[in-house]
């Protein structure tokens, strides 16, 4: 092995782990080239990020990590993303993250499928909440309050219910807040915003190129686990 | 209100009974059912259906082949029309027959079908007159051939959705330019003009159908290229040839005025008519070219799309909808974080440089290298100076906050200016000049989800107050802060 490939090589995978570009039109496009053209290079990225636990996908000539299930090291706990959302329940956590994956269907319907939805606003995210929570809890049946748990989706859905649409007259000049459905999804989106998964632009959020990645990779790479998930959990609930 | 009723009904009823004028020989053609000719022995035709059949004939022979129409000719027609669709077996004599019979009701003896209605702004009966078949005699013989009227009525009988409407119009301006009705013609292209709008329109709604949803919008693409688009050669052709029918009438309107030296009204009027239908023509023609090339756009676009999509299929595929039902159903939210959290991203932090490692592995030591003295006190926790500053900026933001949240609760609505003022009294006058002072109140106007964060584990939830925050419309240099 080169010592120079290994320089290289361990000089993409700290930029990465860095949370910083590497593409073919970023700042280390020269390491880009390495990584694309240099098997040893390329080599090294793969094992080094593997025992790291961490995947790496390629999207539009450019390289993006993500933590494997179960990384406690790269990747976020529940309790860190409670941290960064500033929320202290679990239902609360829940909730975002159902906002999240309303935000994702927005943009595609399936994982290699995106809709050509070039931006979202808030209040498409709260219509399609709205729209999803709705065949969440059944209003004929009513529910018994004691028994829904924390960490079900009919919480969710109570969560969301019990906020009012909105604190303020205009959705765009909607703040960070968790009192209102409007003011949650924008303490949310501003989380994405940190992570360089969304981008505003005058209350338009587009969809970066590592969002992009993330979703049309990680699914796909995962889908036989969290198949296996899914379906354990229907089990248990048998 | 009523005044638009009553313009609809009295100012309007001329235009609409001149509109309604083409449909009377038909009407009047159908109370014929055969029954009194030659005592009901042909009652088993149709008129209604031979002179539909008989309008496509001349059609096809007038406007298709561009030739007028011999009466033997028609008789032709006529033969083979009324073996093929009529059940009853009819012999040469008695085609011909039927056939003279039949002219003779289209022709209304030669004389024109006259529409009768009330005019009531004149308060007279007006009669207005309507050909189906026209005549005319060259080298001693008679031409027949089909009349504008006619043509209009034959094409309002069916939305056209096979054949282009565009085509159509075209030769219906064809009839009209020939027939020296420039005016008429006018409207004509104004219909084309319309169509070939529409056509645009159609054209854009597919590229935002395909857009959204591949395999609805190639439906709608391969509709809208069937119907709309196979004829656009044949528009091309007949907007070129009705182009130099225009020059032609021009050529004409000349040649009958040359010499003349005092040219008439009729002359000027007629010219300027030309001139017009010309323009309109030409306007036409661009827009007709500006479609060509917006379907090509959306042919090459569409063509891609496929090709993605072939492309994705070849990939399986996860539905995040029926995942989400999955989920639902099995009413556990924490396999939600499972789907997202991954997404989210590494986390990023303060952490050791892996290319360190390489330097340490590389580095030789130095043979001089003091050794480190082994020390028994235990490590403390580094504390980083932008921590430490992190911690000052917490302190004074939480200390500032709580004051808000204070003087929100003396009074629902303040300006900056005001608490400006009293923080200044309470404490010390130069802690607006303070930077944190400064940076807390940018942090809140800017409401990026910082401050939320900064204060989520200093103040508890039940002390927070929901406020918002405007710019003063008296004073544009102060905020006004209004508890929600």
């Amino acid at each position: 092995m080169e010592n120079r490939n290994l320089e290289k090589a361990l000089d993409i995978v700290s930029l990465l782990v860095s949370g910083q570009d590497v593409g073919e039109t970023s700042a280390n496009s020269a390491l880009y080239q390495e990584y694309s053209n240099n098997s040893e290079v390329y080599a090294i990225v793969q094992e080094t990020l593997r025992h790291l636990e961490l995947e790496i996908y390629e999207y539009k000539n450019s390289l993006y990590t993500a933590g494997k299930a179960g990384n406690t090291v790269f990747g976020f706990t529940n309790e860190e993303v409670k941290k960064a959302l500033g929320v202290k329940l679990n239902k609360e956590l829940y909730l975002a993250y159902f906002i999240i994956y309303n935000i994702i269907m927005q943009f595609y319907t399936d994982s290699s499928t995106p809709a050509y939805v070039e931006y979202v606003k808030i209040d498409d995210i709260v219509n399609s909440m709205d729209t999803n929570i709705n065949g969440i809890i059944d209003d004929e049946m009513g529910i018994v309050l004691d028994e829904i748990e924390e960490n079900s989706f009919r919480q969710i859905a109570l969560s969301w219910e019990e906020l009012p649409a909105s604190s303020s007259n205009s959705i765009d000049n909607t703040r960070a807040a968790r009192k209102s459905k409007a003011g949650f999804v924008k303490t949310v989106i501003n989380f994405l915003e940190e992570n360089d998964l969304l981008i505003g632009n005058d209350a338009r959020y587009y969809p970066t190129d590592r969002f992009r990645s993330m979703i049309e990779n990680y699914y796909e790479d995962n889908r036989s686990r969290l198949a296996q998930l899914l379906k354990g959990k229907k089990e248990q609930e048998k | 209100m009523i005044e638009t009723m009553q313009r609809d009904i009295v100012a309007d009823h001329r235009e609409r009974m001149l509109n309604l004028k083409k449909y009377y020989p038909f009407f009047k053609l159908t109370e014929n059912n055969f029954s009194q000719f030659k005592d009901g022995m042909y009652e088993n035709l149709d008129m209604g259906y031979i002179l539909m059949a008989i309008l496509r004939f001349f059609i096809e022979q007038n406007n298709v082949k561009e030739k007028d129409v011999t009466y033997p000719e028609y008789l032709d027609f006529m033969a083979r029309m009324l073996r093929e669709n009529f059940n009853q077996k009819l012999d040469d004599g008695q085609v011909r027959e039927v056939s003279d019979y039949i002219f003779d009701k289209i022709r209304n003896e030669g004389r024109p079908f006259s529409f009768e209605y009330y005019d009531p702004i004149d308060r007279k009966k007006r009669a207005s007159r309507v050909r189906i078949i026209e005549s005319n005699i060259k080298d001693n013989t008679v031409w027949y051939s089909i009349s504008a009227e006619a043509i209009e009525f034959y094409l309002d009988t069916k939305e056209i959705k096979d054949e282009s409407r565009i085509s159509v119009a075209q030769l219906l301006l064809e009839k009209m330019i020939s027939s020296d009705d420039f005016k008429g013609g006018a409207v004509v292209v104004a219909k084309i003009n319309d169509e070939v709008s529409n056509l645009k329109r159609q054209s854009d709604q597919v590229l935002k159908g395909l857009s959204l949803n591949l395999d609805e919008g190639v439906k709608s693409y391969r509709e809208f290229m069937d119907t709309g688009m196979q004829w656009f050669d044949e528009e091309e052709r007949l907007f070129k040839k009705n182009t130099e029918l225009i020059e032609k009438a021009l050529a004409k309107l000349n040649s009958d005025h040359e010499g003349q030296s005092q040219k008439t009204e009729a002359y000027y009027r007629t010219l300027k008519d030309i001139y017009e239908l010309g323009d309109q023509l030409k306007i036409a023609m661009n827009r007709h070219t500006e479609l060509l090339v917006s379907v090509t756009k959306m042919q090459k676009m569409t063509d891609q799309a496929i090709k993605n999509a072939k492309i994705r299929s070849l990939r399986s595929r996860v539905n995040f909808q029926t995942i989400l039902k999955e989920m639902i159903l099995a009413d556990d939210a924490e396999v939600l974080s499972e789907f997202i959290k991954p997404v989210l991203g590494i986390k990023i932090r303060k952490r050791f440089v892996l290319k360190n490692l390489d330097e340490a592995l590389t580095m030789r030591p130095l043979k001089m290298i003091k050794p480190e003295k082994v020390s028994f006190s235990e490590s403390t926790e580094i504390v980083y100076d932008d921590e430490l500053e992190e911690e000052r900026i917490g302190d004074n933001y939480e200390f500032l906050m709580r004051n808000l949240y204070s003087a929100l609760r003396v009074r629902d609505e303040f300006s900056k200016k005001e608490f400006d003022a009293s923080m200044m009294a309470m404490y010390d006058e130069n802690i607006i000049k303070n930077a944190d002072y400064v940076t807390f109140f940018v942090n809140l106007w800017q409401d990026d989800g910082y401050l939320n964060k900064m204060l989520d584990s200093r103040i508890d939830e039940e002390e927070k107050i929901d406020f918002t925050l405007e710019r003063s419309s008296e004073d544009s240099n102060d905020l006004i802060i209004r508890r929600v």
